[in-house]
């Protein structure tokens, strides 16, 4: 759920769309709560980002069990095909705004699994993810570098250049990611048996 | 504007009531409450467990946590689900909010601060607490999932076992004070508080009104392991916020009602004022709760009920039958 | 009695924990220390490599591949020789292509931060692999710490002075 953009108008206007925005970003941003959802190995090391010695709560992610109150989710390691069309399910099921952050190399090309029959070759094929997380299973100073990335990347999310941001400043993101860093532009191809 | 208008609203800012329904317990009171106490318990929680919790949101030790919570679930969206009751699913989170807010307008915060005074105000408190089962058992109705039915099933379940020696115990404390009227209550207590004079009341009262309450270790209708999230599962957005805030003010409604009821209220020594003192007692009793919260695991909903049935209820029961004699052989006791 | 005593002593350890040190590392502030032989991002060296290709026969995830060196990418005068490209999406980090190696091209080093926002940044040319690691900007300086265990206070970190182990 963005706010509309305002296309034409006095800057008064703009100014405030993107004060507001600002604000949601923030708000988006430092309450990241997050669902438990174990699909391999790599989820052991997610409990350890989320356990006492690095916790990860400190960023304001909440463990809460619930689909519907969640705003990430983070695939943990490998999926299976069948699991593919849950992860879809799932992810279907999250009220936007929603992101995904991918952990492991599994979960991005297949990795030791690559010739398998039954095992998805990147989880980007079946949702759209924001954060890759390279590790086999990635360490928890890499998940928590991750979640601040996903962090950066949505403290600019749908901002307007102008009062705010300066302007090279969300153009170079843009570069950056290659992409324009809203949901709605990120297709959504489901997987195919 | 005329200057009659003027000082009309100057008598009605300057009016007791407004400042009791602004102020203290009202809206200022809810909302500061809410945002420190979901704060506080997230931090005292991480630090049982050794760890920092919420620390980088807003500089120092996440102060702004609570704050960006709220404001990211008004900027969440939220749908129904394509079976649910539409007008129940968006209406009971309001209820939910706003009924046990009643509560708090029958606790008295000195000796004439109370929204709603009554002869009856025990009797109102418990009218209300036992409202809010039958909005969660609508709201669990509403989604049509199967979850939030088995959820709200629960919570008439562990209301039948919370709600009698509740009431039980309460009995109790209204013997010993001969009234109904809370700021009654809380004046016989000037000799000795009721915690001393019946710790088994207080004791059942306690443990009754965590299940009351829908606290760990009773949070059986919420139970994340065993139903996603109970009765509040398919509520995400704000609709979800409104759910916790009304859990959050049915905690603070119910220490509030521990501490008129056992712990002498506003009563104690006057170098603060008597609604210092009330809330100082319930930070007490809320730190108190949620360390139980981090100690203890949930039960089962039977091991609740026989819990229920087979202890608290003859405890109560035993209790009313103490107190009758004391009152009957010791009427010294009541102070003459 | 012992049912009173049994009940009451979760919630004194819970009370007495709460004034226990810390476990929790503070982690963009503070770092703990990786061992130096840990398995991280791969660093390769161009000028010691041979061109063999033993490292791409030999890796189980088929992570690396030889491919030609053009001359934009940095290496003028070892063109004509093929050299590993890594795709970190798939390498699982078992550093077989390290001890293999036999002129000891490839070396592990201790990065582990390697997010992006895109899958196809996550293959690195040889260019870019023979890059020295830098720390992500995101990131600031760290305080090293070390694991330390006390009887009295319980388990806790305390901070060190000697610099990341470097390669
Ligand atoms: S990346 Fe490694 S740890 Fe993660 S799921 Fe795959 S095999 Fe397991
Ligand atoms: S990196 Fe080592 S193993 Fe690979 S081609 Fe070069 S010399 Fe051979
Ligand atoms: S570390 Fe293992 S998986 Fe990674 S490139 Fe080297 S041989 Fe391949």
């Amino acid at each position: 759920m963005s706010l509309r953009k305002v296309k034409r108008g006095p800057k008064v206007i703009k100014t405030l769309n993107n004060l507001i925005q600002y604000v949601a970003n923030w708000a988006r941003l430092s309450s990241l709560w997050s669902v438990h959802f174990e699909t391999g190995c790599c989820c052991v090391e997610f409990m350890a980002v989320s356990c006492s010695r690095y916790d990860w709560e400190r960023f304001g992610t909440l463990p809460i069990s619930s689909p519907r109150q969640n705003d990430l989710l983070v695939i943990e390691g490998i999926v299976s095909k069948k699991m593919a069309k849950r992860v879809k399910h799932m992810y279907d099921q999250l009220y936007d705004p929603k992101y995904v952050i991918a952990l492991g190399n599994c979960s991005i090309t297949g990795a030791l699994f690559k010739e398998s029959y039954s095992i998805v070759k990147g989880i980007d094929k079946v949702i759209p993810v924001d954060v890759f997380v390279p590790g086999c299973p990635p360490r928890p100073e890499a998940q928590i570098h991750a979640l601040r990335m996903l962090q950066e990347k949505i403290r600019k999310e749908n901002l307007e250049s102008g009062a705010i941001v300066p302007k090279n400043n969300s153009e170079s993101l843009e570069e950056k990611t290659g992409q324009k860093s809203t949901h709605s532009n990120k297709n959504k191809k489901s997987q195919e048996k | 504007m005329s200057p009659d208008l003027w000082s009309l609203i100057w008598d009605i800012l300057q009016s007791k009531l407004f400042l009791e329904l602004v102020f203290i317990p009202g809206i200022a009171f809810i909302a500061l409450f809410t945002v420190i106490v979901v704060w506080a318990e997230r931090k005292i929680l991480a630090r049982v467990m050794m760890r920092y919790g919420p620390l980088h949101v807003g500089k120092v030790a996440g102060i702004l946590q609570t704050i960006a919570d709220t404001l990211k679930l008004l900027f969440k969206e939220f749908i129904p689900p394509r079976r649910a009751h539409k007008a129940a699913y968006y209406l009971t989170p309001v209820f939910v909010a706003s009924v046990p807010t009643l509560a708090l307008t029958a606790i008295p915060f000195s000796k004439d601060w109370v929204v709603f005074p009554s002869d009856l105000g025990l009797l109102i408190a418990f009218a209300v607490f036992a409202l809010s089962p039958l909005l969660a058992m609508i709201t669990g109705w509403a989604c049509n999932n199967r979850y939030t039915v088995i959820g709200s099933l629960r919570v008439i379940f562990q209301d039948v076992a919370a709600e009698i020696p509740l009431l039980l115990s309460a009995l109790g404390v209204v013997m010993l004070s001969g009234s109904f009227n809370l700021v009654n209550i809380v004046e016989s207590q000037r000799r000795l508080w009721f915690a001393f004079l019946q710790p088994l009341g207080a004791l059942v009262f306690f443990i009754a009104l965590i299940g009351e309450i829908e606290r760990v270790p009773f949070d059986i209708p919420t139970a994340e392991q065993e139903l996603v999230f109970g009765w509040k599962t398919e509520y995400g957005g704000i609709l979800f916020g409104l759910l916790m805030f009304g859990e959050y003010i049915t905690f603070a409604a119910g220490t509030l009602l521990f501490v008129t009821l056992y712990l002498g209220g506003y009563l104690g020594p006057s170098f603060l004022p008597p609604m210092a003192w009330i809330l100082i007692k319930m930070g007490i009793l809320v730190f108190l709760l949620i360390l139980i919260r981090g100690a203890y695991p949930r039960l089962r909903i039977d091991q609740l009920l026989s819990i229920g049935w087979k202890w608290l209820i003859p405890l109560a029961i035993l209790n009313v039958l103490v107190t009758m004699d004391l009152i009957y052989f010791y009427p010294w006791i009541l102070g003459g | 009695m012992s049912v009173v005593v049994r009940t009451l002593k979760p919630l004194c350890l819970a009370f007495t924990h709460m004034f226990r040190r810390v476990f929790t590392i503070k982690y963009p502030f503070q770092a703990p220390v990786i061992e130096d032989d840990y398995r991280g991002r791969i660093q390769f060296f161009p000028e010691r490599c041979i061109s063999c290709g033993i490292c791409e026969s030999v890796c189980p995830t088929a992570a690396i591949k030889l491919v030609e060196v053009k001359e934009l990418e940095g290496f003028s005068e070892v063109k004509k020789f093929k050299k590993p490209q890594l795709d970190f999406g798939r390498c699982c980090f078992c550093n077989f292509c390290v001890d293999y190696c036999p002129s000891e091209a490839l070396k592990s080093t201790w990065l582990v931060e390697l997010a992006e926002y895109e899958k196809s940044k996550l293959t690195y040319t040889p260019y870019k692999l023979s890059k020295q690691p830098e720390r992500p900007k995101l990131l600031p300086k760290p305080k090293l710490v070390k694991l330390e265990i006390s009887k009295v206070r319980g388990a806790g970190h305390a901070p060190l002075k000697k610099e990341r182990g470097k390669k």
